[in-house]
């Protein structure tokens, strides 16, 4: 088993904010207790499983450009601290999109610690990272949703 | 006119799907008489989800396909009985679902990819068990009830 992660990016400070798009389904977020809201372990799962985590980096873009970037704004947007998730055993890299029709120069990583096919690192999160991501995550823009998907919508 | 229209005259035909007033589809090999009310509903979600428009997620994802539909709704047919709430249901990016079952201090998360790969995790007190994969579903639920 090699680590083929890169290491982590100690320029990204403990108190930046790393924030998720969240689709707005009914059951997408979960109150906490004491307050707020956060996000289903489902929700923020991203396309392929085999890739780290997207998110967006606080100093460089606000939640709203996160909801709104390449979208119609109908999401919900969660946020974490780096702290936290390295203090999870993660590690966040930075990740900027520049030749993409959306650029996106806050984009970062957070790398899990699944093997692939081959059992080596390359930074993709396990079922129970995602579920952790999830528990510390906070709902800070909660969009009401247009339209509630269902049967010929 | 009324010639030709008898003339046209079809008979649908006969297979498990049939189109309501409703625009809903129902699929005849569902049981849903006597089905509690959380199951009826929560496959009522995993339909509902299987109409989402293309790049729904703003990451290119699909909707969930017949097959992933599917084995969604075997999987919420399979929950024993009336002993557990409804689950949350989101759908995931790529094209599958995902299903959380909490009761008391136990969590039971469950996901299906888009190959249909159906895959579990267990959440107690807020930390998950990260012992799987597993394959004996009853067994999982059987630990959800046990609390």
């Amino acid at each position: 088993m090699a680590d083929l992660r890169p290491a982590d990016d100690n320029s990204i400070p403990a108190d930046e904010r790393l924030y998720v798009r969240i689709y707005p389904a009914p059951d997408s977020v979960v109150p906490v207790e004491g307050g707020g809201q956060r996000p289903n372990t489902g929700s923020i799962k991203g396309r392929d499983r085999n890739e780290p985590m997207s998110v967006d980096l606080g100093s460089l873009c606000t939640p709203e450009q996160t909801r709104d970037r390449g979208t119609n704004g109908n999401f919900h947007v969660a946020m974490l601290t780096a702290e936290a998730v390295r203090q999870l055993g993660f590690r966040i890299v930075r990740d900027p999109v520049v030749d993409e029709p959306v650029p996106n120069p806050g984009h970062a990583l957070i790398l899990g610690s699944r093997g692939n096919s081959d059992d080596d690192l390359e930074g993709a999160l396990t079922k129970g990272e995602y579920s952790k991501l999830a528990r510390i995550a906070r709902i800070v823009i909660f969009t009401v949703q247009q339209q509630e998907p269902g049967p010929g919508s | 006119m009324s010639t030709a229209a008898a003339t046209n005259r079809v008979t649908p035909p006969v297979h498990s799907h049939s189109l309501q007033q409703s625009g809903i589809t129902a699929n005849a090999s569902i049981p849903v008489g006597g089905m509690e009310q959380w199951r009826l509903e929560a496959i009522q979600k995993v339909i509902g989800f299987g109409s989402l428009a293309p790049n729904w997620d703003s990451y290119g994802s699909e909707a969930p396909t017949r097959a992933v539909k599917q084995t969604a709704i075997n999987l919420l047919l399979s929950v024993p009985g009336q002993l557990f709430p409804a689950p949350l249901i989101v759908p995931v990016s790529g094209g599958g679902y995902h299903f959380e079952w909490s009761v008391g201090d136990r969590e039971l998360e469950i996901s299906i990819e888009s190959d249909c790969h159906i895959d579990a995790l267990r959440v107690e007190h807020g930390m998950p068990i990260e012992d799987g994969p597993y394959r004996d579903f009853p067994a999982l639920f059987d630990w959800l009830a046990s609390h």
